[in-house]
């Protein structure tokens, strides 16, 4: 299978490590926002993200591709990963910890791309694209709608959403200043 | 130039890479210094001492000579009909006594005579005192499924009826209204409420009231409505005069599903109350979320913000909305989790949490405990 084809089920459960990544490419970006827009605080968005990711990973052999798309399921983690934080007041690193892995520390550069991700102001950046990277960008990031969904909408193609989403989001990179 | 996501992304790789392999990798833990141990130790002796020493719990006798620096608050004890008066105000005074004790209220005094209930506190602590006095009657319900039209039946697909998005804020009507609506609505079988209505002002001049006697002679104008059993009118936190609703239906969680609330902050500097729930609780409120979040799917309309059809479940305390927050059906399909307890929010002073907190920790009052200045329901 090309890298297009490939769902986000198929590289969840594939073994293979770079196919965790893809998964990982598809949606580090919503993830980032949608803790940032929940707790205004780059470094603790960073920190569940990575650890909703860690958990994903750990867990993904327990994913049933039939009973809920990977989106979702992955979202589902997100949501229990909030609200422990919420009851607890930090954010754990127990998956993290358990796979080995180090926590990558926030630069003041991470912080700002990530308050970008999830503040008003991007919104408005987003506003201000043309139309079609517009409601692409919003329905994929911002909405966390999959491709195929927002495909069928459109009424176009898988491929040519995606490739409204990455040029929506170059576009705000470069707009941003400095922004991955 | 951020390179947080790329990093990440190696850390991720690597460790599916590990995983894959059957490898391990341990980090290095990092050792608390044995000086800052020791310290943190002697600190929390400290406290300890310090705690058990200020510990002053309330009394229930009373002392064998006035105090002068307390004065008594009085509370006449009024049970729903056909209630034991006597009975009500011992269980009313013990639960008072466990909520003082819970809000750390030092000094204060409970006793019951007769059908009253008295309380010798120190003035600062009166407002306390006050505060903890109220029913503390906690309700979760559905509420697209409870919240009454204008015929007193709910209309859950009826956002001018339910507030649609805006749930709490939106479709709220006056007090009078609300009461017409709730008027209207079926019995539920539990003793029915009285309000005072007048039709000309549409106004609400008094009520509820357990009887329509309580309410005295109408003035012209005005008229008693029995409003049936189980059906509550509750005020939203608009600020407008249209903030009221009727409620009606059971609630999925009340206060005997609620263990172990306390005053947390969240993320956001948010002051609240939150609490876990009893094995029946979660239960409940898996079920009621798991129908908010099929609900909230089955309404949605592909191109529609998502939003548009959640489903809310509504956390009423003593007649107010304390929250209406929303079911995410993308995020949480199967409802939400109900081990993660929840949380009340919303412009909570830590003062106010810590009192709220103290009056879930009893469960509610047998019977309303009205001041001496107030005329009883």
């Amino acid at each position: 299978m090309g890298e297009i084809a490939d769902s986000d089920e198929a590289l969840l459960l594939s073994g293979e490590p770079e196919a965790f990544g893809r998964f990982y490419d598809r949606y580090v970006r919503s993830l980032l926002a949608y803790f940032q827009r929940r707790t205004r605080d780059p470094e603790i968005a960073a920190d569940l993200t990575a650890e909703t990711f860690a958990a994903a990973l750990a867990a993904r052999g327990r994913f049933e591709a039939r009973a809920t798309p990977a989106s979702v399921w992955l979202f589902a983690i997100a949501h229990h990963k909030l609200t422990d934080f919420h009851r607890r007041g930090s954010a754990e690193d127990r998956m993290r910890r358990r796979l080995g892995m180090a926590r990558v520390p926030v630069e003041a550069d991470d912080a700002e791309m990530i308050a970008l991700l999830g503040d008003e102001v991007a919104l408005q950046l987003v506003s201000e694209l043309p139309p079609e990277q517009r409601d692409a960008v919003r329905a994929h990031v911002l909405e966390d709608r999959d491709y195929r969904d927002i495909a069928r909408e459109q009424m176009t193609s898988e491929a040519t959403v995606r490739k409204r989403v990455s040029r929506g989001l170059s576009a705000l990179r470069g707009r941003a200043g400095g922004v991955r | 130039v951020s390179e947080y996501i790329p990093r990440l992304r190696e850390e991720l790789v690597a460790a599916a890479a590990r995983e894959r392999a059957g490898e391990r990798r341990r980090l290095p833990r990092p050792r608390p210094k044995r000086l800052a141990l020791v310290a943190a130790t002697a600190a929390l002796v400290l406290a300890l001492v310090v705690a058990v020493a200020a510990i002053d719990l309330p009394r229930d006798e009373q002392p064998a000579f006035p105090n002068p620096s307390t004065q008594a608050l009085d509370f006449q004890v009024t049970p729903v009909p056909g209630g034991d008066t006597a009975a009500a105000a011992q269980e009313s005074a013990a639960i008072l006594r466990a909520r003082l004790a819970a809000a750390g209220v030092a000094g204060a005094t409970v006793v019951v005579a007769g059908d009253r209930v008295s309380v010798e506190a120190p003035p600062a602590a009166h407002e306390t005192v006050a505060a903890l006095a109220v029913p503390g009657e906690l309700a979760i319900y559905d509420w697209e499924a409870s919240v009454l039209g204008p015929d007193g039946r709910p209309a859950p697909g009826d956002a001018r009826v339910t507030g649609g998005q805006d749930a709490g804020r939106s479709g709220g009507v006056s007090q009078y209204e609300a009461g017409m609506r709730a008027a209207k609505a079926a019995n539920a079988g539990e003793p029915a409420a009285y309000w005072l209505l007048d039709d000309g002002a549409r106004e609400v001049i008094a009520g509820p009231s357990w009887s329509r006697d309580a309410l005295g002679a109408a003035p012209d104008g005005a008229r008693v409505v029995e409003v049936p059993g189980g059906v509550r009118i509750v005020e939203g936190t608009s600020g407008s005069e249209d903030r009221w609703f009727a409620l009606a239906g059971s609630a999925a969680i009340r206060n005997d599903d609620v263990r172990g609330p306390g005053v947390e902050t969240t993320s956001l500097g948010e002051t609240g109350v939150a609490f876990e729930l009893t094995p029946a609780g979660r239960t409940a409120f898996e079920s009621l979320t798991r129908e908010l979040a099929r609900r909230g799917e089955a309404g949605s309309r592909p191109g529609e913000d998502p939003l548009r059809s959640a489903g809310h479940f509504a956390i009423v305390l003593d007649g107010d909305l304390a929250s209406v927050p929303f079911v995410d059906y993308r995020f949480t399909p199967g409802g939400i989790d109900g081990r993660q307890g929840v949380i009340i929010t919303g412009g909570l002073t830590r003062e106010r949490a810590r009192e709220l907190a103290a009056v879930l920790s009893t469960g509610a009052m047998p019977a309303a405990l009205v001041p001496d200045e107030e005329e009883a329901p």
